[in-house]
């Protein structure tokens, strides 16, 4: 694993990354040469209009899809040429999720949804119940730990899957339109805690979005267009 | 039999180091990784309408393997315990210049020497004297004649070693009056006898003793001697029947200890007898010989038992084929399902070794549970079958079977059985799991995220091609080791393979998807043409297992064919614009899906196809041998219905002429003689051989064979025109002769008994016949007989007569039945009227009558066992019904919101399925005929094509109501649906 000592000031950096995605005989780039600096502790919003590589620029960065060309680092280390175990460890323990359809898993209640990182990267049941209970009550939800997810609202669900994202305390979250299935008062409610996050704990959160209105709660605006960044304004 | 136990017990251990192998590691797998193995386990029963579904199909494996086992086992006791019925505590026999039970008679005071020759021996408790003879028997009370039973005559003192008699009412006969008869159970039932009835014995020297019937007795051990329809009598009173008084044919040795493990002393047994036999030969110039009986039988029965067993192991394959497809379809299936969770998984940083490992504990629960349950209903399927053959074989020996109880103490169940069944089921369910879980594994988190249920796999392009080239490897190694083993079928196996890697590899590089309908068509031109076997030479050897493998390739070159005719198929089905009504867009609907979900279709099509092939191919085998069966014995019968032998000489024409139930039944009546005597074969110089000697009389009221024998020739020589020139000729000329095809040595591959030919005589060779007082004549082979039912050297009677033979030969009667005569009452007529003369009398329309009954019991019990095979097609297609209501919620929505009704829904789903079903038993019945036609052409010398069309169309009818019943709940769930929450739903 490469050390990036001089780039540890950013949480996750795309070096001139390039995506493409070979549909039929055409190859089709999705991102062209991007570089992208975030910083630790920013609240970053990308945006950009549907099919300017938004979200591709975001499972790249987090690891989820793996670049065709350039390097990915996150919190000094570059995570291009990892595993797929590597990479899966590494997510589980530096970052977090949150998805549009939340994503839960129906089979399990609230609390076993929000402890599951914390069991991946081994952390005991009894602690990882304790910490599931702690951020559940930061996301307002403590009380809610037994039922499942079909018993909960939209804006609930999505509070769930943040506080999922937060239990192993990632330095990097991830939120790929968070506040998409959602009405406006739970979609303010997401936007709070991302907020309350960043500035309590100094956590680096990274939103894609396409909704101007969650764009300027954030601090810097990463904008795509045909898979290039056209602006990039803190 | 200690051999196959072994075996039986080897592979049991085997399978089971294998199953605890991967229970191990799988148990590993569920340690390490707790909470992944919570999920997967709550995953599988929250649903456990599916749990129960996918259970039943994966069971079916390791019932059909364990029935199996179960059935043979059984099977093998109950052969053990039928041989034991009929020899009881006699473990050898000795004769004298005979076989195991006939011989010559001899003096009682031999027995005597041999008693006490052997009398120190712990191994053995005792000898027996005893005349055992085969006579017939006219029951003077109720009126009823037999002519095939065992006459059994012993000392009364004998029971202290061969058990007592038991009658009927259960008591013990304790005495026999001097003079008096007993019979046993089956005979009584034959004549409708009981005791104080007046039995008239009729024996092969003419003599004839009436005495009265004293006991009716059990068919136990003692009772059934031999197999049954016995008549029992004092041994000194005997020599009123046989007519040897002081005389005895058979010494009955029992061994020391209980019945079965008296048997295993027979080898120590036969040690002491042949030294002992030996001294006596020798000092009296005698030919005494032991056999042992009781385990020549055990050996002989247990080996038919396990080529019976063997073929249902064999044929069970094709319904395991479709319970392994099963398990591969459910478990792409569950991941489908769960796509988007195993997707969050994968973020949440879940490696694919823990989704793999998640899927492999979660199939581990699944595969327990149902192999458990498989080799339990084993069990039961074995009970079934081992109680269904004993029924269909009732007229053999269902009456002391049911009378005696043995079925029910034989019905035999052993630990290797169930934990072969078991381990067996387990190792291949859970081998599938691995590989399925391993690919699921694979899958495109991003794909998962995004919920695309098409997205299961993440194979790049090398892994595209290098997975065709492994398998083209392994091939070619199966090819080359065939070629090396002349063996065919890894040869075969090994083309094939070839065939599929090379169009897999010409597809992954490619993308032209209808290269697999070429591979589909070469596989069927390769294995459907019998002339494309001969690829391989003609020193390439097989088993019968080759017919399964090119039942398997057959099926999947169907499957293959199947979409590339697709749009072929689906333009014909496809309705027309103009046809208008609802049900036009409910078919293009119900149509659409499967042509969409290639891979599941076809494990779909492959689940039916599978099982409804097996099934079809005992039904066209069983049609096939019953054709041949029933022509071979109309062609051996040489246009005759009785054959009727006689150990009593006699006039036999006579008898029959002379009484008045048979008037105006008989149309012909030709009497021929028959005796063993010795031949050389072109000159006295070569190896002489015993042979039979048929004397044909040529004029007179018995000389009609020559003239009315309907026996086809295989060939005579060429100066006679036809066949009836061939008889004339041999009528007038004492130095022609006519043989049987046995002599001539030319095997058709036919059922006769397969022994080797004595000689092997040709058209216009020379046999000399020698007869009694060193006389002898010649005479030249005008013609072989294209039969071997009666064998012989037939000769016009003055050349038998003139070699002093005629007096020693007894008669066979050769009768044909006047047009419109019932054969069965014909038959009792000719048995009351020919009982006198102590005949045997062979009923040609009743043998093919049994055989094609036997052969039509066996084909269905076959089909039956199979046919549990359509639980895995049903359970598969019934699960994949439910994930479909599940996976098209959306899709379901949007048609009714755009107009479907809830019957049009229903309609078009119940289509889609019964086109599945109907489409893979289409397969599987073209299949299945098209490997009949193989098997036709390949034993062509025995077989020719033949089925039974409305036995197959009953099987498609019952598939396809199978396949509405397994998918009905879900018919009925997708009308319910509302479109308005159908719509927004997201898996």
């Amino acid at each position: 694993m490469q050390e990036h000592a001089k780039d540890k000031e950013y949480a996750a950096q795309a070096l001139n990354i390039s995506k493409y995605y070979t549909v039929g005989e055409e190859r089709v780039a999705a991102l062209k040469n991007v570089t992208v600096n975030i910083k630790q502790g920013d609240f970053v919003a990308i945006t950009g209009p549907s099919g300017s590589g938004k979200s591709t620029l975001l499972n790249c960065l987090s690891g989820l899809d793996r670049v065709t060309e350039g390097e990915v680092v996150i919190g000094g280390r570059t995570i291009t040429g990892m595993t797929d175990r590597e990479i899966s460890r590494f997510r589980a323990s530096n970052m977090g999720f949150v998805f549009q359809n939340y994503a839960l898993l129906p089979v399990f209640n609230v609390a076993e949804n929000v402890e599951l990182p914390a069991l991946i990267t081994g952390v005991r049941a009894s602690e990882a119940r304790k910490m599931a209970m702690e951020v559940l009550d930061f996301v307002g939800l403590k009380n809610r730990f037994n039922f499942r997810p079909d018993q909960l609202s939209g804006g609930e669900q999505q509070r769930v899957a943040i506080a999922r994202s937060l239990i192993n305390r990632p330095p990097v979250l991830w939120a790929d339109e968070p506040t998409g299935n959602l009405d406006s008062e739970s979609g303010s409610a997401v936007l709070e805690l991302f907020a309350r996050l960043n500035s309590e704990h100094r956590s680096t959160v990274v939103v894609v979005t396409h909704n101007a209105e969650v764009a300027s709660r954030t601090r810097t605006r990463i904008r795509l267009s045909d898979g290039k960044i056209t602006d990039e304004r803190s | 039999m200690k051999g196959v136990e072994t075996t039986a017990v080897d592979i049991a251990l085997y399978l089971m180091i294998v199953f605890l192998l991967l229970a191990f590691m799988s148990l590993l797998i569920i340690l390490r990784n707790r909470f992944i193995f919570r999920l997967f386990i709550r995953n599988a029963f929250g649903n456990r309408k599916r749990a129960a579904l996918i259970i039943a199909g994966l069971m079916i494996g390791s019932a059909m393997i364990s029935g199996a086992l179960v059935m043979r086992s059984s099977m093998l006791t109950l052969s053990s315990n039928m041989v034991t019925l009929s020899y009881g505590h006699v473990d050898e026999t000795i004769t004298n210049f005979g076989n195991s039970l006939y011989g010559s008679a001899f003096n009682y005071s031999t027995f005597s020497e041999i008693n006490a020759s052997v009398a120190n021996s712990r191994l053995i408790a005792g000898l027996v004297p005893m005349t055992y003879l085969t006579v017939s028997a006219y029951d003077n009370t109720t009126g009823v004649p037999y002519d095939e039973l065992g006459f059994v005559a012993a000392p009364w003192w004998a029971n202290g070693i061969l058990g007592n008699f038991i009658s009927v009412n259960g008591s013990e006969v304790t005495r026999l009056p001097r003079g008096e008869l007993m019979i046993d159970q089956m005979a009584a039932k034959q004549f409708n006898a009981s005791p104080g009835d007046k039995l008239t014995v009729y024996t092969g020297n003419g003599k004839s003793y009436t005495g009265t019937v004293y006991a009716v007795v059990n068919d136990n051990f003692r009772g059934y001697f031999d197999s049954g329809f016995n008549i029992f009598m004092r041994l000194g009173d005997s020599s009123a029947v046989s007519g040897t008084a002081g005389r005895i044919s058979l010494i009955a040795v029992a061994n020391a200890g209980p019945v079965l493990e008296a048997a295993q002393r027979t080898d120590a047994v036969m040690k002491v007898l042949n030294s002992t036999l030996q001294t006596i030969n020798t000092k009296l110039g005698m030919g005494l010989a032991a056999y042992p009986v009781l385990q020549d039988q055990l050996n002989l029965i247990h080996s038919e038992v396990s080529v019976i067993s063997d073929l249902y192991l064999a044929l069970s394959l094709f319904a395991v084929a479709a319970g392994l497809i099963l398990v591969a379809v459910i478990f792409y299936m569950l991941a489908e399902e769960r796509m988007r969770d195993l997707g969050t998984l994968r973020a949440l940083g879940v490696t694919r070794r823990q989704i793999t490992g998640g899927f492999v504990s979660e199939g581990f629960i699944y595969t327990l549970l149902s192999c458990f349950a498989g080799s339990v209903l084993g069990v039961g399927i074995g009970f079934l079958m081992t109680y269904g053959f004993v029924e269909l074989f009732g007229s053999t020996f269902a009456a002391p079977v049911r009378e005696t109880g043995i079925l029910l103490s034989s019905f035999t169940v052993t630990a290797q059985d169930v934990a072969i069944g078991f381990s067996a089921g387990a190792v291949a369910t859970l081998a599938i799991i691995l590989i399925a879980s391993y690919r699921i594994g694979r899958f495109s988190v991003i794909e998962a995220m995004k919920r695309n249920a098409s997205g299961g796999g993440r194979n790049g392009r090398n892994a595209k091609i290098s997975l065709p080239l492994i398998l083209l490897l392994i091939s070619g190694a199966l090819l080359y080791s065939g070629s090396e083993l002349k063996m065919l079928e890894p040869a075969m196996l090994g083309i094939s393979m070839i065939m599929i890697s090379v169009v897999w590899l010409a597809v992954s590089v490619t993308g032209a998807d209808y290269l697999t309908g070429v591979a589909g068509a070469a596989l069927i031109l390769i294995w459907g043409i019998p002339q494309s076997w001969n690829l391989f030479p003609g020193n390439f050897t097989h088993s019968y297992y080759i017919y399964v493998e090119s039942g398997l390739f057959l099926v999947t070159g169907g499957i293959l064919m199947f979409f590339s005719l697709e749009p072929l198929m689906l333009g014909l089905i496809k309705p027309r614009r103009n046809s208008g009504g609802s049900i036009v867009p409910a078919i293009r609907q119900a149509l659409a899906f499967p042509t969409q979900k290639k891979v599941r279709t076809a494990a779909s099509l492959a689940l039916f196809s599978f099982v409804i092939f097996g099934i079809v191919s005992v039904s066209v085998l069983g049609s096939m041998i019953n054709q041949a069966a029933v022509q071979t014995v109309a062609k051996q019968s040489g246009g005759y219905n009785f054959v009727v032998y006689s150990g009593n000489g006699g006039n036999l024409t006579s008898a029959l002429t002379g009484n008045a139930t048979l008037t105006g039944s008989i149309s012909a009546a030709n009497l021929i003689y028959d005796v063993g005597t010795s031949f050389t074969l072109n000159g006295s110089g070569s190896r002489p051989f015993i042979y039979s000697l048929v004397g044909i009389p040529s004029s007179g009221a018995d000389g009609g064979f020559a003239s009315q024998n309907r026996y086809e020739f295989y060939s005579y020589l060429p100066r006679f025109h036809s066949p009836a020139a061939v008889w004339g000729a041999l009528k007038n000329n004492s130095s022609l002769a006519v043989i049987d095809i046995t002599l001539a040595g030319i095997s058709k591959g036919n059922f006769a008994s397969g022994a080797p030919a004595p000689a092997k005589a040709a058209l216009g060779d020379t046999l000399t016949i020698y007869g009694a007082n060193h006389t002898a004549r010649s005479v030249v082979v005008a013609g072989i007989l294209d039969e071997f039912g009666f064998q012989g050297v037939f000769v016009r009677l003055p050349v038998m007569s003139s070699l002093g033979l005629l007096e020693p030969a007894f008669p066979v009667l050769f009768i044909r039945l006047a047009p419109g005569v019932s054969p069965t009452a014909a038959s009792i007529n000719l048995r009351r009227a020919l009982t006198p003369y102590d005949p045997v009398v062979i009923d040609l329309n009743l043998i093919t009558q049994q055989l094609t009954m036997d052969i039509r019991g066996i084909v269905e019990m076959t089909e039956i066992f199979i046919a549990m095979g359509l639980v895995a097609g049903t359970a598969g297609l019934g699960i994949i019904a439910m994930r479909s209501v599940v996976e098209r919620r959306q899709q379901i929505g949007l048609l009714r919101a755009i107009g479907f009704t809830r019957r049009m829904m229903s309609a078009s789903f119940l289509l889609e399925f019964v086109f599945i079903a109907l489409s893979g038993s289409a397969i599987g019945v073209v299949m299945s005929l098209v490997n009949g036609e193989v098997i036709a052409a390949k034993l062509s010398y025995v077989l020719s094509f033949a089925y039974s069309p409305s036995s197959i169309v009953l099987l498609v009818v019952i598939s396809l109501l199978l396949t509405v019943a397994a998918v009905l709940s879900s018919v009925r769930a997708v009308s319910r649906i509302e479109p308005s929450t159908a719509i927004r739903y997201i898996e």
